[in-house]
């Protein structure tokens, strides 16, 4: 039987663990007689002693489980820690962005940023006629704040809508107006000289973007409208209508739809005509595919009702999608609305 | 004209010499019209009707005009049923006085309640609320309801002390409550602004009612019934004697002939899809015109009222469709 070793109380260092007695059927090398165990820097360990102490294995062991542990912990807290950094850094880099292009989203309360930038990417798509008219309409305004026949922003927005309303259909432009009301409401200054000169502003951005995007505007997300470049299956996907120049800011977005659609406009364009049954199940799916893609390239928006500027920005404010992978972060995905 | 039917409640009087200088001091008092009356939201405006309001009657006239060929109609009775009832705090539009001589007020609160109404259409972030005539009138009278008002007075009265909405004082139009007149105070949120026509009575209407304005108005002639004219037009027909306050809104012409709507306070005797009035000519209004400043000057009306919001800038509701023209 093992005797108890002497040096278990010289050894404080290890407590309990030093009082483990050494035994042939223990730790310690074979043949060892026991009862030597040494402290690290004792005597008999520094001597040389061939009885190794057991402890430094059983020590070791534990110590390297525990370093191992601690390492894995401190790597897994490091990558979490540079993921939100990361991710933080991102998040404000597109905040930046959205608030330079002004944002999107009808309902979205974002700081202003460029009123021009965001009225070029949001004007409506359709009512390519009544763009003159709506410009004027603001240009109307400006010169009767400027002769003080009016004041202040509530009433240069409600004389605005009077001369709006019979020629900008409200189903169209309805939601763009409200959305610039709100902004130009924040941006406008008190001054009736302030506020004339907004709704210039207003009325040439207007202009310029009816020049930079003739018939088929980005509106189709704020408003919940498809481009006809977009939503017609029976169109040359890629090709704009007649008359139409596709605005570089909606680049991404063709070439998204190119890639996505064109064997599903030749499968519905050329039909085989003679045998009239239904279309497998597979076919059937793919039939339906498109129309996802199609909804996803128009700035991988599922619900068809997203804000415009997320076209091809990788962001996808406010739903969640595309934001280009790693660690999901509540800022995107509706963390904020 | 035929005998004054006795069952119908009039109750306009005709001005004092006080009241008249009073008016006209009102008159010459008046401030230029330089914006929307209902922005301010307090201290509504006697204004004066000068070339600076002609102009802008013109442009109204040019705008309602560009509505009409847009396809829209303007005419209250139309807007308050296209209304949806979130932007609605009551179901009253027209008004029956009873037998009560009360219909000063109650020309004035339908002529405030169409403007509220047209204001809405061309964009004012206002809620629509009948205004209740009973205790303006109450009050104008000095505390009891025997006997009218001069139209000086009514204005006057919803000038300074503004009207009380059916929202707060419910739909009782042929008494008072002392619930309704414990809440006196609260009628400065619903004053009505003012401009005064002193001259060219006629053509000054019909120029208001172009430029899609409500003038309220007396006369010593009301028009008892409707028949249809050569142009399909409903008019007024029938005329009897007596001091009658009533509103004009609503314009529209019709081969070649100008109409303005009559909108009377004696409930729905007239037929047709607006029965609480029908339309008259400048041949109407002539007749109208003769004995009208005995009354009182009659007056174009400027709703004031509570904004939805500060952003409720568009017309967030379907405009009606023209049918028939108007």
């Amino acid at each position: 039987m093992a005797k108890k070793s002497k040096n278990t109380k010289a050894a404080p260092d290890h407590g309990k663990d030093a009082a483990i007695p050494a035994t042939d059927g223990g730790i310690g090398p074979a043949g060892s007689t026991g009862g030597q165990v040494s402290a690290p820097g004792s005597a008999a360990a520094s001597a040389g002693d061939d009885s190794r102490p057991v402890w430094v294995w059983r020590d070791f062991a534990r110590y390297g489980a525990t370093a191992m542990i601690l390492f894995l912990g401190f790597s897994f807290l490091f990558e979490a820690a540079s993921g939100c950094v990361r991710e933080y850094s991102e998040f404000r880099q597109w905040r930046k962005e959205y608030r330079q292009d002004g944002g999107g989203g009808e309902t979205n309360p974002a700081p202003i940023g460029s009123l021009e930038t965001w009225i070029r990417r949001n004007l409506p798509a359709e009512g390519a006629g009544e763009y003159a008219d709506v410009a004027g309409a603001f240009e109307t305004v400006a010169e009767k704040l400027r002769s003080g026949a009016l004041a202040g922003p509530r009433s240069a927005c409600a004389e605005t809508i009077a001369y709006l309303t019979p020629v900008a259909p409200r189903r169209v432009w309805g939601a763009f107006l409200r959305e610039l009301y709100a902004r130009a409401v924040k941006e406008a200054g008190s001054t009736n000289e302030e506020l004339a000169g907004l709704w210039d502003r207003i009325a040439q951005a207007i202009r310029a973007g009816r020049a930079a995007r003739p018939s088929d505007g980005p509106m189709r997300g704020a408003l919940g409208l498809a481009s006809p470049a977009l939503s017609s299956p029976a169109a040359p996907v890629g090709e704009a209508p007649a008359g139409d120049l596709l605005p570089a800011a909606d680049a991404a977005v063709a070439e998204a739809v190119e890639e996505t659609a064109p064997e599903t406009v030749e499968e519905e364009a050329a039909p085989e005509p003679v045998e009239e049954k239904a279309p497998p199940a597979e076919e059937a799916e793919q039939a339906e595919e498109p129309a996802e893609k199609e909804n996803a390239s128009a700035g991988g928006c599922p619900t068809g009702n997203c804000p415009a500027n997320s076209a091809g920005s990788g962001y996808g404010y406010g739903y969640g999608w595309n934001y280009g992978g790693g660690w999901y972060w509540p800022y995107y995905g509706g963390g904020v609305r | 004209m035929t005998g004054r039917d006795p069952a119908l409640g009039l109750g306009l009087i005709p001005m004092t010499p006080a009241l008249a200088a009073a008016q006209t001091r009102a008159a010459a008092d008046a401030v230029p019209l330089a914006e929307y009356a209902w922005e301010a939201q307090a201290g509504m405006p006697v204004a004066k009707w000068d070339a600076r309001f002609d102009a802008r009657l013109a442009e109204r006239a040019e705008l309602a005009e560009k509505y009409r060929r847009a396809g829209y109609s303007l005419l209250p009775w139309k807007v308050f049923a296209s209304l949806p009832p979130a932007l609605k705090r009551s179901d009253v539009f027209a008004w029956n006085q009873g037998s009560l001589p009360s219909c000063s007020m109650h020309a004035a609160a339908h002529a405030y309640q169409c403007a509220t109404l047209t204001a809405m259409a061309l964009g004012a972030p206002l809620f629509y609320d009948a205004v209740n005539p009973i205790y303006p009138f109450y009050w104008a009278r000095g505390g009891n309801y025997a006997g009218g008002l001069t139209l000086y007075e009514t204005g006057d009265w919803i000038n300074l002390m503004g009207f009380l909405p059916v929202s707060l004082v419910g739909t009782d139009n042929m008494r008072v409550t002392q619930n309704g007149l414990a809440k006196k105070e609260q009628g400065e949120k619903w004053q009505a602004g003012l401009v005064y026509l002193e001259d060219d009575l006629v053509e000054r209407i019909i120029s208001a009612c172009r430029g899609l304005c409500a003038v309220c108005f007396g006369s010593g002639i009301l028009y008892t019934r409707s028949e249809t004219d050569s142009h399909g037009v409903r008019v007024m027909a029938g005329v009897t004697s007596g001091g009658h306050a009533q509103c004009f809104v609503g314009y529209r012409e019709e081969g070649g002939e100008e109409y303005v709507f009559n909108f009377n306070s004696h409930g729905n005797i007239y037929g047709g899809d607006a029965p609480f009035g029908a339309w008259v000519t400048r041949r109407h209004l002539e007749a109208y015109a003769r004995d009208m400043t005995i009354y009182g000057l009659p007056f174009v009306v400027f709703p004031e009222g509570e904004f939805r919001r500060d952003d409720a800038l568009v017309n967030d509701f379907d405009l009606p469709r023209l049918e028939g023209g108007v």
